[in-house]
């Protein structure tokens, strides 16, 4: 397991640094996340609210 | 030293020690005591006993520096059988005692007199002061004459019974208390490895200690079978028909204890007779006992087999579940912790090692088979303390009268098999032995340091490729123009970088408030003309009667290669519409990586240290399933 381990060291390694190399990641890019939280603040926006005038929670027992 | 003539038979007989007071003929064996300028004879002396001991009348051997001369011995018997006091002469007249008890040396100096406890109120493992050096009892005995030899420095009678105390000190020191004498006699000196003496003129070592070829026939006082002795050193014989233990010592086999059961059903593994090499030496196997615990009403049972060499006098071989250890007693008392602080019984050292405690438990003797050295009993018990360090297992057996520490190494069967020459496959192992190796150890730390390296390696290539790749802005493009729309600007002519396919970034801020704007923005390339555009929204829209947006937008442009090129900033149109102007900078980049290559990657390496330590645990959990710490046992 300790050799298949060692390849598997070099493996990743090569791996990482080509995708580094490409510009490969897992995470999003600078504009989708800039977007993302653009329309999460739109999402926000047009969500309708609560009025109020329910229920406080709890039952009276009555 | 002087000469004198036997009264007996008129050979002559040397006292070499001016100390001598008793001298046996070696003609007669008639016993001669000096009184003043005489010898008188006191009669015949019994026959000593055969054994396997190397000593002999003239043997030379150095303590110390100090060479000595064997010129005489008191043969003892006693309940593990017999063995030789050698009384030895050094040059400036000094004597001492050597001692033989199945290859375990020791050499002792008579000491001066001190306050010692009576012999019925000492305990095995009692600490005892000797002159400024502690001492643990490690035997109680009643020891028997047999008979005597050569000179010696008392009168002595076969038949005659003494109570003999054996005990260890630091490292090797040795002590005995005889007490024979209203006051007792107290000798200090070593237990130390036959090799350290350098013997010469000694038996000769290959006509020693085997009988095998006239092995002496006796009948089982059980069931009448045959039985043979094949060693000197024999006490009893177990009977491998009925497992009767029958006492070989004399001309006639003695019933020691009648046994019933079927023997055979102790089955050993390895057969008994056996021989082989081990550790560069040639071993028989001469007995076998199995032996049990019972633990929370389960019985626990394990083989113990006897094996013998007449230049390493006995060892033991035992097997628990297909797992095989060679056992010899250690040369030095362990030491064993005053206190532990882990909420366990106290830690064991030997040999610079630390032995754990394992377990404690009432061994009893349940099969015998073969030959033994003492007189071994079906239902004999022994309280026993293992203690590990793998492949080590130190182990301490307590009886009423003795405390005995052995040292165990555990055993690849495949070698075993190969050096016993036995018939089959090896037997295949079951679970984890308490000694057994973990084939884990040394290798998690492998697994760590390679997972170290790696995510360093990694992450120094990371900051290499980021270094020349990233995310220098190629330019930044200032703006200023009114929201009208209609005009733009063109950047200076900038160099991007080729980036291996990464996306560029178009990052604009500006100063945008209560409205929104409609921008171009084109990449051209000036070499050839091809251009990427991105067309943005930037600025707030009313939603709900709350400004939503940004004042930043971020666009990105894919498959731009690296090259000269221009950017144009324009504004299209603008709600709401006004004459206003509009201010701020674009910066064009290529988009950065992050970590998340080298978070990923080391995620994934780690789990193989996880995987090797979680193995490594596991392996140590069973090994320790069977001990007194069991996960849930107090």
């Amino acid at each position: 397991m300790f050799k298949f381990f060692l390849g598997n060291a070099l493996l990743a390694l090569g791996l990482m640094s080509y995708a580094q190399y490409r510009g490969w990641s897992v995470m999003p890019s600078t504009a989708s996340e800039f977007q993302r939280q653009k329309q999460d603040a739109v999402e926000r926006a047009t969500r309708p609210t609560w009025s109020g005038g329910g229920s406080s929670g709890g039952f009276s027992g009555k | 030293m002087r000469t004198v003539t036997c009264p007996s038979c008129g050979a002559p007989f040397r006292f070499r020690g001016a100390s001598s007071v008793v001298g046996v003929c070696g003609y007669c064996k008639a016993t001669l005591v000096r009184e003043g300028v005489d010898v008188a004879n006191i009669g015949v002396q019994a026959e000593l006993l055969e054994d396997d001991t190397p000593i002999q009348l003239g043997t030379v051997g150095r303590h110390r520096n100090q060479q000595f001369s064997v010129v005489g011995r008191i043969q003892y018997k006693y309940g593990a059988g017999v063995w030789s006091e050698w009384h030895v002469l050094f040059p400036d007249g000094k004597s001492a005692w050597l001692s033989d008890a199945s290859r375990e040396f020791t050499i002792s100096y008579l000491a001066p007199p001190t306050n010692v406890p009576g012999f019925a109120e000492l305990k095995p493992d009692q600490e005892l002061l000797i002159g400024k050096e502690r001492y643990r009892v490690t035997n109680l005995e009643q020891a028997e004459v047999v008979a005597g030899e050569g000179e010696l420095p008392f009168k002595f009678e076969s038949g005659w019974k003494a109570d003999v105390a054996d005990l260890r000190g630091p490292g090797t020191r040795f002590a005995t208390i005889d007490y024979s004498e209203a006051v007792p006699h107290i000798y200090t000196g070593e237990k130390l490895p036959f090799d350290v003496f350098g013997f010469t003129n000694l038996r000769d070592l290959s006509q020693v200690g085997f009988v095998k070829k006239r092995a002496r026939a006796f009948k089982c006082a059980g069931c009448g079978a045959p039985i043979e002795k094949h060693l000197t050193t024999t006490e009893v014989v177990a009977c491998s028909s009925c497992g009767t233990v029958t006492d070989v010592t004399g001309e006639v086999g003695q019933l020691v204890q009648r046994n019933e059961r079927n023997a055979v059903a102790a089955n050993p593994t390895l057969p008994v007779g056996s021989t082989g090499n081990w550790n560069g030496f040639p071993w028989e196997i001469v007995g076998f006992m199995r032996r049990g615990i019972t633990v929370e009403g389960v019985k626990y049972q394990w083989g113990e087999y006897l094996l013998h060499n007449v230049q390493q006098g006995y060892a033991w071989l035992s097997e628990y579940d297909g797992h095989f250890s060679f056992i010899k007693a250690t040369a030095e008392l362990p030491k064993v912790d005053k206190v532990s602080l882990t909420g366990r019984k106290p830690d064991a050292r030997y040999l610079g090692k630390k032995f754990r405690h394992f377990q404690r438990a009432k061994a009893r003797v349940d099969q015998v088979v073969g030959e033994f050295y003492w007189r071994v009993k079906v239902g004999d018990t022994a309280i026993c303390d293992d203690y590990v360090a793998p492949p080590l297992i130190l182990s301490a057996e307590k009886t009423d009268n003795e405390v005995s520490w052995s040292l165990g190494e555990y055993v690849d069967n495949a070698k075993l098999w190969k050096a016993f020459q036995l018939q089959g496959p090896p037997v295949q192992a079951k679970g984890v032995a308490p000694n057994q190796p973990s084939p884990h150890d040394g290798k998690v730390f492998r697994y760590w340091a390679v997972f170290l390296v790696a995510a360093v390696i990694g992450f120094v290539l990371m900051g290499i490729i980021e270094t020349f790749q990233r995310d220098k802005p190629a330019t930044e493009v200032a703006f200023d123009m009114p929201t009208r729309g209609g005009e733009r600007v063109v950047s200076p002519v900038f160099e991007l970088g080729d980036g291996a396919g990464r996306a560029v970034v178009l990052d604009t801020n500006s100063n945008v408030s209560g409205r929104w704007l409609a921008m171009g923005l084109q990449l051209t390339n000036v070499d050839n003309g091809r251009a990427w555009r991105a067309d943005r929204e930037i600025g707030f829209k009313k939603i709900n009667d709350i400004d939503v947006g940004d004042s930043r937008d971020v666009a990105e442009l894919h498959g731009v290669p690296g090259g000269r090129y221009t950017l144009t900033v324009e504004v299209k149109t603008s709600a709401p519409r006004n004459d206003s102007f509009v201010t701020g900078r674009v910066k064009v980049y290529r988009e950065p990586n992050g970590v998340s290559n080298w978070v990923l990657m080391s995620g994934y390496l780690l789990l193989f240290p996880l995987v090797a330590w979680g193995r490594k645990r596991s392996f140590e959990a069973k090994r320790w399933a069977e001990s007194d710490y069991a996960p849930g046992e107090e």
